[in-house]
């Protein structure tokens, strides 16, 4: 393309096939590994980190010393640096065209409103498109083992947890996932992590 | 308004302006070029946005006014057979 804006040459059959090469074989090229490529980074974790008003979210998610949900699943290398990913995508058939959807109406609110606000000032207004799914805590928290069952919050609640009618990720149950977000803010007591670090060793008292 | 728009594309192919449609087809076709490389250097959210559609719709936009020369350049070409069909023997030979 350079050297036919540089010489200008008369367009003849030979002409043709090199521009044929360099304005549709390479951009198409070029397009499908950029498709790929770039699908692929947006389910890292320093892509939805890339917009400042994530900041804190990530922030908080890679502290080793935080105890909110997005922490502690953080430090589980089967999350490690998609975790944002993992846990907010949509699961099921469709899952992976409505979550790249969904990303785009992120797109759009961060364009049009979060775009020139700072990080105090957008983090109150930053909130959850639609409420989080315990359908996305149940791909690998099944309900089903005996560890689970044997809560009794979990056996009392099972439909509720099951249907969606009470949210994992809530206050009273396991904090909010972002905690530092939200006005009252809410975190796994230190109750419940004794009580689990009990139930995983139980001769240490 | 059509009309006009319909008389200016007209004109476009009358005059003959085909390497300059491939000059622009060019330029645009580098500036979509560097602009979905870029995503795969830096993979922000505004590179690999702009990559997946500033960069392709100006790369297909290049493509496009390529094939329109082409079209154009078919529709002007006359066609000859590379072989002359056989002269016929004239009877009572």
């Amino acid at each position: 393309m350079v050297w036919y804006i540089v010489r200008r040459p008369r367009l003849n059959g030979q002409v043709k096939v090199t521009l044929i090469l360099g304005l549709g074989v390479l951009p198409i090229i070029t397009a499908l590994v950029g498709n790929m490529e770039g699908l692929a980074a947006t389910e890292d974790q320093e892509f939805c980190g890339s917009c400042h008003t994530m900041d804190r979210h990530i922030e908080d998610a890679n502290d080793p010393n935080s105890m909110s949900l997005a922490a502690i699943h953080s430090r589980n290398h089967k999350f490690g640096g998609q975790s944002c990913y993992v846990c907010h995508k949509d699961y099921g058939m469709y899952g992976y065209a409505l979550t790249k959807i969904g990303g785009m109406k992120h797109v759009y609110l961060f364009l049009t409103e979060f775009m020139w606000m700072d990080v105090d000032e957008a983090l109150p207004k930053v909130h959850i498109a639609k409420p989080f799914k315990n359908q996305n805590c149940m791909q690998c928290h099944t309900t089903t083992g005996n560890l689970w069952g044997d809560v009794p919050d979990h056996n009392g609640l099972l439909s509720d947890l099951r249907t969606g009618e009470t949210s994992c990720a809530s206050a009273g149950c396991h904090g909010y996932a972002h905690p530092f977000s939200k006005p009252d803010k809410e975190t796994p007591s230190s109750a419940e992590a004794k009580a689990l670090q009990k139930r995983v060793d139980p001769d240490e008292t | 308004m059509r009309k006009q728009l319909e008389d200016k594309f007209e004109d476009l192919l009358e005059t003959g302006s085909r390497s300059r449609i491939l000059l622009y087809a060019c330029i645009l076709g580098l500036i979509g070029l560097a602009l979905m490389c870029w995503s795969l250097f830096d993979q922000g959210w505004i590179p690999v946005m702009m990559a997946m559609t500033v960069g392709q719709g100006i790369g297909t936009l290049s493509l496009a006014l390529f094939i329109l020369v082409v079209v154009i350049d078919l529709e002007r070409a006359t066609f000859q057979p590379s072989i002359p069909p056989k002269q016929r023997k004239p009877k009572g030979d």
